[in-house]
């Protein structure tokens, strides 16, 4: 109210309000700074002792202050404290905690490496150090796991997939049985943000989505961000989901694998230069294909199917202030059918990264990001052949910096530019002697920057805040066509004009501001209340035709016809920890707005076509639903159980008639439960339990008759449900016998036998409405189903 | 797009896992709703259109056919022309076009369909056709490997190419519809085995075509002969549509969502009503080499 009377455009209110913005700078940023008599800092690193990989998120705790901090994605910590004596216990989710008793008079460095805690049977210990992270954390609508507990969850056809097991988790809902795709929030799935080490990954699935391309022996650590997302990240409306890769053992060589029913894996690591150096190559490839040799049926002895990866890291140590990171990913899926048609697709993603210590209290970071994605499908019968090329590739930059100014706060800033280029290529289709077809589909290209700001305050042993914000850029670069419509028809928009854009011009600019809120209120030792707000642009979006992501859906850039989505989301949450910490459970809301929500329109066509900005509808959209979360970390029966309640609803005008409607993966309730059992020292049971009342579906309501052909008649858009979704799957990891060998190295080996979907349940896919061909004149219902139980067996070593 | 469709069709067989039927509950019946399928030659026969009315969803019964509506047609600004109702009992709910009733290219026509108080009303433009100027049928030895039963095309069915050629109409918007007739029997009946070209790309050419109709039943010494028809690139869509909706249904890859095909009829109808105007060719199919 202040402020709005100082705007007030004079020169002598002008002073008056520069003096109050002096004044709210100074209560916000300087009031921390009171009272304090001479400090030091205390930094480091934290890693495993087992392998040297850095630990991400491990907790520094003061006993003291009873206050504390974590690392950084990179192992990374500081924090600062008056001088005196202090214990310091540094812990880590599995790891035996390390207590410390320091002397501080002088800015101290401390790299702390922490041991595996192993889980025995006779004496169930219990780790008493504080394990209230979810409490005290300003983190809200944030989930992280470990790859070891996701490892030990029933895998379909025995493939670990982090992307499956984020499914299981509270807001977060599956695009189909066995399918990678996931849906957050309400939001699409073209609006989650999927990052590996930095690079973001445009199609993250193999196979038509039965598997993700993250190989679970390359990654070390991920976090899912559904709402009070950071300010430095940006550029997708829903989610992010940020992977990193190992860094690979610094300590000895080391080879692990697996050995599966459709696949291999092999991940060798070690160090390089001592202390200095360290890689990782990792590889998988399915062999599904080799099977369908064996086959006497030339129809499927010919067939190609199947899919492979390979991570690769480097780090090297410069020396303490400065560190390199490399990392790549690259990976193929590769179907044909006979010489006559083939099918290929695959991402290929590299960062290099510089670590840079301008201080012990300022960690910065520098990113040059590269990632490309591209399919090709080719068909070749006798005179008849079809070729379509398409490529996306992303240059990018990033600077992050942190700086942990004092104990109360920290700030964030950086900066982000990124080179979009997507050419959906060109496709041929030609019969020899009679025509040739080629339709040339346009290049589109684009600019995206970002900068940021954010301060994380603990304003007193209470109140914790995070705010800041994130300025947004997009620049639509030439060449391109920009088509004009005629939209009298709301149903189908014809082309009327094409303007034709020069190369490298800059025909359209757009701007975002994103600003970004949260808070945390501790109520006691194992309570708080946590809020945030975020604001996002999307400036680049999918054309999706159906829930499941082809590898030809195409991605796009916001342009005249499109604008950039933009998202609210406001989220606040209960979080109580019982039995001394034991036990996590949490209650959050949401509610988010999207403006611009864009859809397909009835009967949209979609494929390789030049025009799809004419088949997609805008208009907005929103999502309100609350979360139930209990979670068990530590002890023999770990995992958790979820539960959701959501709604998500859309209004455009030239869908539906005008008519709200609701997304088609719009589900009321989902009940997911993830555990693991611990049964004796070599055997761990697993078990994963979906329930979820239908989604929402297009259904007929009557049918007629047309030319012969009997056509259903449907009712409005996604106004009724697909019957509801059930799914059972149990695993069982048995350890070998480890041995020694006389270097002291251990060879551990391991089985884990899946079964997927138990009890054989049929859940839909989807629903197709025709005629019964074998009765004609009758219509049927045919739903499209993945079959179970699915068993699978995997062998898994170490040494 | 429908070709380019059916390059994905053998993947999704193999992706889709399996399928079954489903009962599934339906509510909001929406039987009764007016049906119009209204496609009428300029030609000097008598031509029909057919009123029916939707059915519940999984009804067997006999399509529902309207008997006693008033059908007018009205050129232009004209006055209004009956259709009348065909008073054979084996052909109820029909309603026809005399031989003699003839149209104007380039003039717009209503139809009026009232009955118990309701009224439904369509427009539609009778646009102009090129001559053919040659034609030409020959035996296409490719063999299809794909299977679908979405598709009307088996592994090994062979495919007959009607080759022709035209001058194709110098305004932009034309689109033709392709049928043939074996010995003058009409051998395209389904909108799935209708072919259709646009002038998007070659408008105004001299244009050789080359039309795949696949599963012609046809042998040696038979009289083919193809009818090309002016139509609305809409009754374009609306067949693709059609297609897209019925055979493709339920796609993982190929189809869109279930959506109502697309009408010209006003006051809720479905269906659609089309002037056109034909031109035929017809030729003797005999092999490409003497044997």
């Amino acid at each position: 109210m202040y402020l709005f009377v100082f705007m007030m455009p004079s020169e002598h209110t002008f002073a008056a309000y520069k003096i109050m913005m002096k004044k709210i700078l100074l209560v916000l940023m300087l009031i921390p700074f009171f009272g304090i008599a001479q400090k030091h800092s205390i930094s480091g690193y934290i890693k495993d002792a087992n392998n040297g990989e850095e630990l991400i998120g491990a907790t520094i705790f003061v006993e003291e202050t009873k206050g504390g901090v974590a690392t950084n994605v990179y192992g990374y910590y500081s924090l600062e404290l008056p001088a005196g004596n202090y214990n310091l216990v540094f812990s880590f989710l599995g790891k035996n905690p390390e207590r410390k008793q320091v002397e501080l008079n002088a800015d101290l460095k401390m790299d702390i490496e922490l041991k595996d805690n192993s889980v025995s049977l006779e004496t169930v210990e219990i780790t008493a150090e504080k394990k209230d992270q979810n409490i005290t954390s300003s983190e809200i609508s944030t989930q992280k796991l470990e790859i070891k507990q996701i490892k030990q969850l029933p895998a379909f056809l025995g493939e670990v997939d982090v992307l499956k097991t984020i499914q299981l988790l509270p807001g977060v809902q599956s695009a189909g049985d066995g399918n990678t795709g996931f849906f957050v929030r309400g939001g699409s799935q073209d609006q989650n943000l999927i990052l590996l080490d930095e690079a973001p990954v445009y199609n993250a699935s193999h196979l038509f989505n039965f598997f993700s391309v993250f190989n679970p022996d390359a990654v070390k650590d991920l976090t899912l961000y559904k709402g009070g997302i950071p300010s430095r990240y940006g550029g997708r409306l829903s989610s992010v989901l940020d992977i990193r890769m190992k860094d690979g053992n610094s300590k000895q060589f080391s080879s692990s694998g697996g050995i599966g029913l459709i696949s291999s894996r092999l991940t060798l690591e070690g160090p390089l230069v001592k202390d200095k150096s360290s890689f990782l190559i990792t590889g998988r490839r399915t062999y599904a294909d080799l099977f369908l040799r064996l086959s006497n049926d030339d129809a499927i002895n010919q067939n190609k199917l199947y899919f492979y990866d390979l991570n690769t890291k480097l780090n090297y140590k410069i020396n303490d202030k400065n560190r390199l990171f490399l990392s790549g990913y690259f990976g193929r899926d590769v179907t044909g059918f006979s010489d006559i048609f083939g099918f290929d697709w695959g991402n290929a993603t590299g960062t290099l990264r510089w670590n840079h210590l301008f201080s012990d209290k300022i960690f910065s970071n520098f990113s040059l990001i590269y990632t490309n994605y591209t399919f090709k499908i080719e068909g070749d019968v006798g005179p008849a052949q079809f070729t379509w090329n398409s490529l996306l590739n992303d240059v990018g930059f990033k600077g992050d910096f942190t700086f942990y100014a004092n104990s109360n706060n920290t700030f964030r800033w950086g900066i982000q530019s990124t080179y979009h280029n997507f050419d959906p290529g060109k496709i041929t289709a030609k019969l020899e002697g009679a025509f040739e077809n080629v339709t040339e589909l346009s290049e589109n290209d684009g600019l995206e920057h970002g900068i940021y700001l954010s301060n994380e305050q603990k304003l007193n042993d209470k109140l914790l805040l995070i705010y800041g914000g994130r300025l947004s850029a997009f620049q639509n670069i030439g060449p391109d066509n920009i088509y004009s419509y005629d939209k009298s028809d709301p149903l189908f928009y014809r082309v009327t004009d094409t303007t034709t854009i020069a190369k490298n011009e800059i025909y359209k600019t757009y701007f975002g501001f994103e600003p970004r809120f949260s808070l945390r209120y501790t109520l006691n030792k194992s309570s708080s209340v946590k809020a945030s707000y975020n604001r996002i642009f999307q400036y680049i979006q999918q054309v999706q035709s159906s829930l499941s992501v082809a590898p030809f859906d195409v991605w796009f850039l916001a342009n005249n016809n499109i604008p950039p989505q933009i998202v609210d989301q406001i989220a606040a949450g209960y979080f109580k920890n019982l039995f001394d910490n034991q036990l996590e459970t949490s209650v959050e809301v949401y509610y988010k707005y999207i403006q611009n929500q864009t859809d397909i329109v009835d009967n949209a066509d979609i494929l390789g076509n030049e025009l799809f900005d004419g088949q997609l509808r805008v208009g907005n959209g929103w999502s309100y639903g609350a979360e139930f979360l209990a979670k068990k970390q530590a002890g023999l029966f770990t995992g958790w159980v979820a539960y959701t309640w959501s709604k998500t609803e859309r209004v455009i005008d030239e869908i539906n008639g005008g008519k709200k409607y609701y997304a088609p993966y719009d589900i009321r309730n989902n009940l997911t439960v993830a555990s693991t059992y611990q049964i004796t020292e070599r055997v761990n049971f697993g078990g994963n339990f979906i329930y979820s009342t239908g989604r929402a579906y297009t259904l007929p309501v009557g049918k007629y008759n047309y030319n012969g052909t009997s056509i259903p008649l449907f009712a409005d858009r996604n106004s009724n449900r697909l019957p509801d979704y059930h799914r059972l799957d149990l695993s069982v990891t048995i350890d070998g016998k480890t041995r020694s060998t006389t270097d002291r190295r251990r060879i551990e080996n391991s089985w884990n036998i899946s079964v997927f979907n138990v009890y054989g349940r049929k859940n839909p896919f989807s629903v197709s409405f025709a005629e019964d061909q074998e009765n004609p004149g009758q219509s049927k219902s045919t739903m499209f189903y993945l079959p179970g139980p699915i068993p699978s067996v995997t062998w898994n070593f170490r040494f | 797009m429908k070709k380019f469709s059916i390059i994905f069709l053998a993947l999704v067989a193999l992706l889709s896992g399996c399928q079954d039927d489903i009962d599934l509950e339906l509510k909001d019946d929406q039987s009764g709703i007016m049906v119009v399928e209204a496609f009428l030659r300029n030609i000097s026969t008598r031509e029909a259109i057919k009123l029916t009315r939707t059915t519940s969803y999984y009804d067997s019964e006999p399509e529902e056919l309207v008997t006693g509506a008033l059908v007018t047609i009205t050129e232009d600004n004209g006055s209004p022309f009956q259709l009348k109702e065909s008073t054979n009992p084996d052909s109820l709910g029909y309603y026809i076009k005399p031989a003699n009733f003839s149209m104007k290219i380039g003039s717009a026509y209503t139809l009026t369909i009232s009955i118990d108080d309701e009224i439904y009303t369509a427009v539609s433009e009778l646009k102009p056709i090129p001559n053919i100027d040659s034609m030409e049928v020959f035996y296409n030895d490719i063999q299809f490997l794909f299977a679908s039963e979405f598709v009307p095309i088996a592994p090994g069915d062979t495919i007959y190419d009607i080759n022709i050629t035209y001058t194709e109409l110098p305004q932009k918007g034309d689109v033709y519809l392709f049928k043939y007739y074996v010995n003058d029997t009409l051998a395209s009946f389904y909108p799935r085995d209708f072919v259709y070209f646009d002038d998007e790309f070659l408008n105004g050419e001299v244009t050789g075509s080359v039309q795949q109709f696949p599963k012609i039943q046809a042998d040696y010494g038979d009289k083919i002969t193809i009818e090309m028809l002016s139509i609305s690139p809409e009754l374009a869509t609306f067949y693709e549509v059609l297609f897209n909706q019925t055979d493709l249904s339920g796609n993982l890859f190929a189809s869109s969502p279930p959506a109502n095909v697309p009408t010209n009829i006003s006051n809720g109808a479905r269906g659609n009503f089309q002037v056109s105007q034909p031109t035929y060719k017809s030729t003797i199919f005999k092999p490409l080499f003497q044997e």
